[in-house]
Parts: structure tokens; C-alpha cells; sequence
């Protein structure tokens, strides 16, 4: 089944069909992102939120039809329920640490810059409007950069829980900020503000600008 | 109007709820943050400790209450009451915001009443029914610590009064019991990871074993007992 570009580097979650799901390396060291995302809530938030979301999938998965499909093909068919729900945190996750890097944040260049200004008119606008989106969120989520392929326009979306822009296919994640709790407890208590002033000194443009040409290059190949 | 209705009040006369709350006879309403039953400083444990407590409180409660002020004023909404308002706002396509807010208001007044410390235990004629809906108060117990284990995301764990039946209700997001049909909250557990992260990180578990040694029983009986004689009305 078809993989997309943007995701070979990671979503290779298993080596063959038979093997249960496993939780992937984070691309630093715990402590890398320090000071901003401490290595106590890496501790928590990967080693054991998003382990159990593994360990939980695997369990599910066990002796049914789903173990025999990808990560993406889980997420994309399966109904409201405990599948989908630690299906789909495996990937956020995973999509998350991606979207963070040690000595990254600060503003785009290149391709991603150019979309950002292009559709918000300027990156100050366009971070006002992502620090808004993720504050705002109710309850637990995820904010989101993506590519939208109908309106051809980079835009901010927010999912609830476990809910990701996988399952529209018309939406290209880009980059995704974790607004659940636990995300930022440890560090920021209830300031979920100051936590996405972390994010942006974290956030992974690279990534971002790997994400959009990826989709560039699918839409190349098909036309 | 008031001196009328004060003079049937007098004369032992029941008027019903809505007209005892007209809106307009009362001043504006706003939330506010409540007494504690208990003291802040103390923390409640073994569930809570201070720095907990007073994060729930002061800082999540808190916002809520604010952010509901905030979005109320200059609307419809303003001289409302809260379940009023959550009623009607759950029927407003615009008016998410508003319920959410004023659900968690709701819902922390109530969490804090649940609770006292040390516990309190249960009547022996609750003690009764809890085993007659749920075989026993161990069992119950069990299971309102399965659904509390289970509920994704966030939200509150509830034991309420439905039909005369005792049964536990999960609520998400802006969810609060009174939105349901026919329900007495009698006893709430907030699961959102802001009320035990502080102090268990993703133990959610511990946290909900530790709860079960607060409940403050008594103000469930007590509840339990007015909910059966409003549902004879």
C-alpha cells in the first residue's frame, strides 16, 4: 500500500506485517529540547503516554484482521473507539516529536515561507493566529499546519483528542502542536500560553519544508 | 412582584422553581469562585496535596469562572442562571464557547462539594441501593474506577440519579449531568489530567484510589434523598 514521501522517515513503525508496533526513537536526545520542553516531561509524555498508546494498539490489534494493516490504514478505517483513538495517538506523536527539533524555531525559510506569507500575509500573522488556534483549544487536542489540497492555501486546523488531519484526505499535515495536558503540565502547569512560546522556539521548520515538497512531488508525479 | 411572592411564600404556598428565579427580579448574575468546604492550605489528602489543590483551584476553577464572566457579558446570557444558561447554550449553534465554560463552572462547584477530609461514609440505606445497581459498594466502586480508567480525553465521571435508577455517567468535553434528561448528579470525579497531574503524572489510577477515600458519602445520601423526593413532584 502506498506510503506517503513525507512520512517514509518514521512511519516505518514495523518491519514486516507480522511484527506487532513498536514505539520509534525520538529523532534527540531526551534532554535536547531543554530548556522548553524539559527532559522530566519527555520522560512522561514519551516514555509512558505515548508507550501506552503503542502497548494499547498492539493489545487491539492481537489476533484480528487489523494487525496485518499500516498504522495509516488502522487510523484511516477504523470507527470511533479505542482503535482509532490509540491508532491515531501513535501517529500524532510521532508526527509531534518530528514537529520539534533542538536548536530550531525562530521563522522559515524557503518554500514554507513563502506559502505562510502567501496565505496569512505575513509570519507574525500567521503565528498570532497558530498561538490562538492551540491557547484556544478546549479540552484535549492538536493544532495543526497544513496543507489544504483543494484551496492550494496553507491553514490552521484543530483536532479534538485523539482526531487528526490523516482521516480528510484533502488536509497535508505540515506540523502539529500537542495541546493535551500532559503535553505541558510538568513544565507550564495550566499556562498552556507560555507552552506554545516553547513550541515556536522549538518548532522543526525543516520538517515542515520536507512535508510540503513531499506533497509537491505527489502531486507532481500524478499529473 | 417580590412582596408578593414573599407574601405566598409565607403563607406556605410552593411556587414553582422558575418563578422563585426570574432573571429580572435578581441582580446580574456572574460566577464566582466558591468557599472551599475545607481548607485550601491543607491540600486534601491523600488525594490532593496543597500545591494540587491549589492549582485546580485557583488557577483552572479560577479561569473558568473568568472566561464564563467574560463571555456572557453583553449577551442574552448575562442574567441567566448557569444551568439556564448551559440549557439554552447547548441549543445555540454559537453558543459552544459559553457551554463549555459554564459546564466546568458547574462542574467544579460540585467536585469540591463531593468531597471532605477523611471521607464520610455511606448510609446504610445507600449502602443498599448501590448494591441493589451495582451488586454491591465494592463493586460500584470497582466500576466507577473502570469508567474513570477508560474515559479518553477529558472529562468527569459521574454517579447520578436517573429514573430512580442509580447509574454512572461519563461526560466529555463541555459535559455536565444537568444537560441530560431526567438526571440528579449526586457524585462527580473530574479525570481531565489538570486535576492529578501535579501530583501523579499519568497515574490516573492512584489518583481515582485515593479519591474513593474522600467522598464525602454524606452530601451524596443527602442529595440521593432530595432527588427522590423531587422526581415525586
Amino acid at each position: 500500500s502506498f506510503i506517503r514521501p513525507s512520512l517514509i522517515t518514521f512511519s516505518i513503525f514495523r518491519i514486516c506485517r507480522s511484527m506487532s508496533f513498536v514505539l520509534p526513537d525520538l529523532p534527540y536526545a531526551k534532554d535536547a529540547l531543554a530548556p522548553h520542553i524539559s527532559e522530566e516531561t519527555l520522560n512522561f509524555h514519551y516514555g509512558a503516554h505515548h508507550r501506552t498508546y503503542v502497548t494499547n494498539l498492539n493489545n487491539l490489534v492481537k489476533d484480528t484482521p487489523n494487525q496485518d494493516k499500516s498504522l495509516e490504514e488502522i487510523i484511516r478505517t477504523a470507527s470511533p473507539g479505542p482503535l482509532f483513538n490509540n491508532a491515531a495517538q501513535v501517529w500524532n506523536h510521532t508526527f509531534y516529536w518530528n514537529s520539534l527539533a533542538p536548536n530550531a524555531g525562530g521563522e522559515p525559510q524557503g518554500a514554507i515561507r513563502d506559502k505562510i506569507i502567501e496565505n496569512f500575509g505575513s509570519f507574525e500573522t500567521f503565528k498570532q493566529e497558530f498561538s490562538k488556534k492551540a491557547t484556544g483549544h478546549f479540552a484535549s487536542g492538536w493544532a495543526w499546519l497544513v496543507l489544504n489540497s483543494e484551496t492550494k492555501k496553507v491553514e490552521i486546523v484543530d483536532t479534538h483528542d485523539a482526531g487528526t488531519v490523516l482521516t480528510d484526505p484533502k488536509y497535508h499535515p505540515l506540523l502539529t502542536c500537542d495541546v493535551w495536558e500532559h503535553a505541558y503540565y510538568i513544565d507550564y502547569r495550566n499556562a498552556r500560553a507560555k507552552y506554545l512560546d516553547a513550541w515556536w522556539s522549538l518548532v522543526n521548520w525543516k520538517f515542515a519544508e520536507h512535508n510540503l515538497h513531499a506533497v509537491y512531488e505527489l502531486k507532481r508525479r500524478k499529473s | 412582584m417580590l412582596s408578593r411572592l414573599g407574601c405566598l411564600a409565607r403563607h406556605g404556598t410552593r411556587l414553582p422553581a422558575l418563578v422563585l428565579t426570574r432573571p429580572t427580579l435578581v441582580t446580574r448574575r456572574i460566577h464566582t469562585l466558591p468557599a472551599l468546604p475545607y481548607p485550601l492550605e491543607a491540600g486534601l489528602l491523600p488525594v490532593f496535596t496543597p500545591k494540587q489543590l491549589n492549582l485546580h483551584y485557583k488557577k483552572h476553577h479560577l479561569a473558568v469562572v473568568q472566561n464564563s464572566n467574560r463571555l456572557i457579558h453583553g449577551t442574552k446570557y448575562e442574567h441567566m442562571d448557569t444551568e439556564i444558561i448551559m440549557k439554552l447554550a447547548a441549543g445555540d449553534a454559537s453558543g459552544a464557547a459559553i457551554l463549555n465554560q459554564c459546564a466546568e463552572v458547574w462542574n467544579h462547584d460540585f467536585f469540591w462539594k463531593c468531597m471532605t477530609p477523611g471521607g464520610s461514609p455511606p448510609s446504610k440505606n445507600l449502602e443498599h441501593h448501590l448494591a441493589v445497581h451495582f451488586q454491591s459498594f465494592e463493586e460500584f466502586q470497582r466500576r466507577f474506577k473502570m469508567h474513570a480508567m477508560s474515559l479518553f480525553g477529558s472529562g468527569w465521571v459521574w454517579l447520578v440519579l436517573r429514573d430512580r435508577q442509580l447509574e454512572i455517567l461519563t461526560t466529555v468535553q463541555g459535559g455536565c449531568p444537568l444537560l441530560h434528561r431526567d438526571v440528579h448528579p449526586l457524585l462527580g470525579l473530574d479525570v481531565w489530567e489538570h486535576a492529578y497531574y501535579a501530583d501523579y503524572e499519568n497515574r490516573r489510577g492512584d489518583y481515582v484510589d485515593n479519591w474513593l477515600k474522600v467522598v464525602d458519602w454524606k452530601g451524596v445520601d443527602e442529595r440521593f434523598n432530595k432527588a427522590l423526593e423531587d422526581d415525586q413532584w
